[in-house]
């Protein structure tokens, strides 16, 4: 049955620490430090936006303010979501073996440490969507939806951390998954409206019952949300909002009610 | 209810059960095409435990190796459940069950605490708060800043024993990890133990070294094949212990001696060459290990050499249970150099008259290089003596001096 934390002090002071040992110890030893927790994005978004952009031409569509039409600041819209999404599923697998050590020492969750990796991934995401919005207000594109933002963002932490709980979980019981999971976001990343503009999708395979799927996919859905209150500078529709908290919730509550019943004994598993 | 009756530790039929794969899949290919032949065997590390450890003592866990105790200290510390049973603490539980494994290694000592304190349930005031104490502790001024990926065995064990017992532990639980460490450390472990002992910290400690054990502790349960043989006063158990430990090996239903029994944690040095066995052949010349006072003793060390190793030297120390030492001597201080060795062999130190009296002892012993400055194998407390009466009617301390008395007597006229 899913289980409700109450999540106490120690609980609280656990993941903050693990969180911070992440982040501290994420860039020691180079010499520009958290420099490079920008470095690593734009330098990805530098590359995509040359070969998609400028090479193969992708089209950005005119924004919310009437005129701005920028390939890069579209592609990192959906991008900063996509980093996150990738961190925490990738960080709460991680987190979980890394933790092992110390789990096989003394007590303590075994939530608390990919909670913390969470944390320390949402640290970084909070300096992407700030460069994102600064970078909006300087070219003149920015509205009240703007407000829609730190929504998306705590929908799209119920979700990932949901995801990443199970993901760690049978990562731990059988380290497949980590390769299985590297493979599968490699696939989902072009699966996304990322990259390209969602109407290129929609003009290819508009009625193909399949396509159901790629609208379905929560991320697609995350993207666009984004991208709707950020670039087309409208309120998302009711249903996308609708359909993505319902959809954040479920996965957050069922991951952890998995976890739950399965992590009390996975101390003896790592 | 009061305090005092309340035990601080209430073990109730705990059985634990792990389950040893033959091959342990963790990968999907084998998970896949061997589903049906998973293998299997349950194997109980501890079967229908019941006991209760009162508050404020302190509690000794002994057994042979593979008799449960580790799997039982995981399971007061919470990091394991029982199959079936109970286990509950009532108090912050602080463990010391793997030295250092919790830290990080790219952090510095100094996050490293505050890491190892949030998982005690401690706030970063009160971390910090006893962070001075943890630094002076260990000794570590110097390096409580660096990651402590650069600190050595040494220090790990030294920072990660001053975070065990300076972060206010209510329940103390300690693994046979109080023997790593110099000599000078080792007195302050035991000097901050007994102080946390008089503060009415509960401690629950498994050692090899029941010398230890006895000095230590309150009360002792005995384990065995996970089974619990008894329970009570410390001495008592011991005794009850170390007589069946030396029974068993008279009657020889035991491959291992009762040398064995004290051995493996205490263990250390580069094993070019090993001790492989240490007999001690009494007047008779037949081994057991019980000696005569005052008459003819043997100690045989063997050992075996796994490469060519050049004038090694066989060292022996003797130590009272309560950890005096005793005396201690090597080939060296006798100018006896084998050269180089290769394969295995003996060498014995002859005593005319035992100069021991009787009782029990420990013995150490010890192969290094010429220089003694490297050690090849070390077995520390690691080998049971007894010594028994002999001939002579009276013995008094530890040791007989081969003396003379010699009267001048004047007489006035």
């Amino acid at each position: 049955m899913v289980q409700l934390v109450q999540p106490t002090r120690w609980h609280a002071g656990l993941v903050g620490n693990f969180a911070s040992r992440e982040l501290k110890s994420r860039f020691k030893g180079s010499v520009l430090g958290w420099g490079w927790s920008l470095i690593n994005p734009l330098a990805t978004l530098a590359v995509y936006s040359l070969v998609f952009g400028f090479f193969l031409k992708f089209p950005p569509p005119v924004a919310g303010n009437g005129h701005l039409k920028n390939f890069s600041i579209y592609l990192f819209t959906a991008l900063v979501l996509w980093n996150f999404f990738f961190a925490v599923v990738t960080g709460s697998m991680g987190a979980l073996i890394g933790a092992g050590p110390l789990l096989r020492k003394i007590y303590f969750p075994p939530w608390t440490p990919i909670a913390g990796s969470a944390i320390a991934a949402l640290a970084q995401t909070g300096i992407e969507l700030g460069l994102l919005i600064v970078v909006y207000i300087a070219v003149g594109n920015i509205s009240w939806t703007v407000v829609f933002v730190p929504i998306l963002l705590a929908l799209l932490v119920a979700f990932s951390l949901g995801l990443g709980f199970v993901l760690a979980l049978l990562n731990a019981k059988l380290r497949d998954v980590n390769y299985l999971v590297q493979v599968g976001l490699n696939l989902l990343f072009y699966a996304c409206p990322i990259i390209y503009p969602i109407a290129k999708v929609q003009e290819v395979v508009h009625n193909h019952p399949w396509a159901r799927i790629y609208y379905w996919n929560p991320l697609t859905q995350f993207i666009e949300a984004n991208r709707d209150v950020l670039y087309d500078l409208r309120a998302p529709s009711l249903g996308r909002m609708a359909y993505l908290t319902i959809v954040s919730l479920v996965v957050l509550f069922a991951g952890w009610a998995y976890f739950e019943r399965g992590s009390r004994d996975v101390s003896e598993e790592l | 209810m009061t305090g005092e009756l309340r035990p601080a530790i209430e073990i109730r039929g705990v059985t634990k059960k792990f389950r040893l794969y033959t091959d342990r899949k963790t990968n999907l290919k084998e998970a896949i095409t061997s589903r049906r032949r998973t293998r299997h065997e349950d194997f109980y590390a501890l079967r229908d435990v019941t006991l209760d450890v009162a508050l404020g003592k302190t509690f000794g866990l002994i057994g042979h190796n593979g008799s449960g105790k580790s799997t039982l200290l995981k399971l007061i510390a919470g990091i394991h459940r029982p199959t079936t049973g109970t286990v509950t603490a009532h108090g912050r539980v602080s463990a010391m069950l793997e030295l250092g494994a919790g830290f990080h290694p790219e952090l510095s000592g100094r996050d490293n605490v505050f890491l190892n304190g949030a998982i005690l349930g401690m706030s970063r005031k009160q971390v910090a708060a006893a962070m001075d104490s943890i630094i002076e502790f260990s000794g570590l001024e110097e390096f409580i800043d660096t990651p402590v990926k650069v600190y050595s065995s040494g220090m790990y064990v030294r920072l990660g024993f001053a975070i065990a017992v300076n972060l206010d532990p209510e329940i103390l639980i300690i693994d046979e990890v109080i023997a790593v460490g110099d000599e000078e450390f080792q007195r302050r472990c035991f000097d901050h133990l007994h102080g946390l002992r008089r503060r009415g910290v509960t401690i629950v400690l498994v050692s090899h070294s029941l010398g230890l054990v006895q000095t230590l502790c309150d009360e002792v349960a005995w384990l065995d094949r996970g089974e619990l043989r008894d329970v009570g006063a410390a001495g008592h158990v011991t005794q009850a212990y170390l007589r069946e430990v030396n029974e068993a090996e008279l009657h020889g239903q035991n491959d291992a001696t009762a040398s064995d029994v004290f051995a493996e944690s205490s263990r250390q040095g580069t094993h070019e060459i090993v001790i492989t066995r240490v007999e001690f052949l009494g007047p008779d010349g037949r081994e057991g290990n019980r000696l005569i006072a005052g008459e003819n003793a043997r100690f045989r060390i063997h050992y075996a050499a796994r490469e060519p190793v050049e004038r090694p030297v066989v060292g022996i120390g003797i130590y009272t249970e309560n950890d005096t030492y005793v005396t201690g001597d090597h080939m060296r201080l006798h100018g006896l150099d084998i050269g180089t060795v290769t394969g295995d062999g003996y060498v014995d130190v002859e005593f005319d008259a035992l100069g021991l009296n009787p009782g029990s002892y420990l013995v150490t012993a010890a192969i290094t290089d010429w220089s003694l400055a490297h050690q090849y194998d070390l077995w520390d407390h690691a080998f049971e003596l007894r010594v028994r009466p002999g001939a002579a009617p009276e013995y008094h301390g530890l040791v007989r001096l081969d003396a003379k008395w010699i009267a001048t007597v004047r007489a006035t006229r």
